[in-house]
């Protein structure tokens, strides 16, 4: 309750009034978002999305495994919100943006996650670390 | 104020507990959460994954929002910097340092050289209070023991469903991770209803226990209705990690409503409980069994204990009270700076 309320604060966001959430395949996973966010802002009507078809609302919780954000289910441009909560449910890694740098934000996961396998099949992950370590030192030279 | 912490630990909200009080005291309190400032940002996870750059990448994030910010106090709930560079940035900013020590790592390099050098230091454990303390051979002589503590509004009795009864019910309930200790009591709590809340693959250690845990996290509200549905909630302390100390488990779950058996510890006792009456406590592994049978065996004394458990949290053992004790405890140490914002 107190971190989701922070987190919408940090993010910016009202009190929503209206919330989705994409169906999880647990059971368990869509009572816990469900509940979490109905006593978080009890004004609010939660609805949970079964048939994935969306519409309209001032939040949007998208669900998935893992901890890592590249491994969030992709989003439709057209979806019709202003916020988004990417809620990972291990670790409770959990992230609210605007919808245009939620959709960014994505991308940019899934984008170096991209990066991560290319260095794991070509040499560039030698050179890469050397330059880190270079700027470390560096670093710790000049601050 | 600048707080930083890991703001997304499953465990507990502490810190944002302390924030909120702190705000409504009067103070403005900023908070950089390093996990989703620093090493939740794709491109860093892409850096960090090549050559581990928390750091140095974090030591220039917390610099600029000290900049930023311009705060009289920047408080650090875990090492997230060298020693070097926060006394560099406590002299541009002309800020007092306050680490919270949060296990007992008094060895770990740069939990010991921060914990030396800044201005205060705040910890969970009041049994390493006359280690740190003094004011020679690197002590530091501002030293603070903050108990654990409960919401209430976050840590109250609930109305379960059917389902919830179903899903969090249970004899005995335990949330968290293995450790020495914690691998061989439970397994003497085998032959009771026993759900551990935690990773399948750290309680894999312990083939006895697999069967009992569940892999759901467990964090928010759902911790909450675990208090409520359990007839008893285990708390078991690592000693490399907290010797004489109220966990902040103990006093969460009372407020729930729940009832706690716990390992002993001294301050346990200061703080107004007593075995039988408003907790129960155990000194020895078979005493734990022995207790947790009896009590499963009577509900009434049970109920007895959890309303008087809970009793003694709401008055004593809020963050209403506890952080704002700390609060006054910091103004005294790190009186208002004559610096203009």
């Amino acid at each position: 309750m107190t971190y989701l309320k922070f987190l919408m604060e940090r993010a910016g966001g009202p009190s929503p009034r209206s919330i989705c959430v994409l169906c999880h395949c647990e059971e368990w996973a869509n009572r816990q978002i469900v509940d979490e966010l109905s006593v978080t802002w009890p004004l609010a009507e939660v609805s949970l999305l079964g048939d994935r078809k969306l519409r309209s609302c001032d939040l949007l919780v998208v669900p998935f495994d893992g901890d890592s954000p590249a491994d969030a289910p992709p989003l439709l441009a057209d979806v019709c919100t202003n916020w988004i909560m990417i809620y990972g449910l291990e670790n409770r890694r959990i992230w609210v943006f605007r919808k245009k740098m939620a959709m960014a934000f994505l991308a940019s996961a899934r984008r170096f996650q991209v990066a991560r396998q290319i260095l794991g099949l070509t040499k560039l992950a030698r050179p890469l670390k050397e330059c880190l370590r270079m700027w470390k030192r560096l670093e710790a030279v000049f601050n | 104020m600048l707080i930083v912490a890991w703001m997304n630990p499953t465990s507990t909200d502490m810190p944002l507990f302390h924030v909120n009080q702190w705000r409504q005291m009067g103070h403005q309190v900023e908070v950089f959460p390093f996990d989703l400032e620093v090493t939740d940002e794709p491109r860093f996870r892409f850096l960090n994954s090549v050559e581990g750059c928390e750091l140095e990448v974090g030591e220039r994030r917390i610099a600029r929002a000290c900049k930023k910010h311009r705060p009289d106090i920047l408080l650090l709930f875990y090492h997230f910097i060298r020693v070097g560079r926060m006394e560099r940035l406590r002299r541009k900013c002309g800020c007092k340092v306050g680490f919270y020590l949060d296990n007992n790592h008094l060895l770990w390099g740069d939990t010991a050289q921060l914990m030396s050098a800044a201005d205060f230091v705040a910890v969970h454990d009041r049994y390493v209070i006359p280690l740190v303390q003094g004011d020679r051979a690197g002590r530091n002589s501002n030293v603070y023991y903050v108990r654990g503590a409960a919401e209430p509004s976050e840590h109250r009795p609930l109305d379960l469903n059917d389902w919830d009864k179903l899903r969090y019910g249970c004899e005995i309930a335990f949330i968290g991770g293995t450790g020495p200790d914690r691998l061989q009591a439970l397994p003497l709590l085998a032959k009771h209803k026993l759900k551990i809340w935690g990773s399948p693959r750290d309680w894999s250690l312990c083939p006895v226990l697999l069967p009992f845990v569940s892999p759901e996290p467990v964090y928010g509200l759902k911790k909450t209705k675990i208090y409520n549905a359990a007839s008893i909630i285990i708390n078991l302390e690592e000693s490399e990690k907290q010797i004489d100390a109220i966990n902040p488990r103990i006093c969460e779950a009372l407020a729930s409503g729940g009832f706690v058996l716990t390992n002993y510890t001294a301050d346990l006792e200061d703080a107004g409980f007593r075995d039988g009456e408003s907790i129960v406590w155990f000194k020895s592994h078979e005493e734990m069994a022995c207790k947790a049978a009896y009590y499963l065996a009577n509900p009434d004394a049970r109920r007895r204990a959890a309303q008087k458990g809970r009793e003694l949290v709401l008055n004593t053992l809020t963050y209403e009270k506890i952080s704002r004790e700390w609060m006054h405890w910091m103004e005294s140490v790190c009186p208002p700076s004559m610096k203009s914002h």
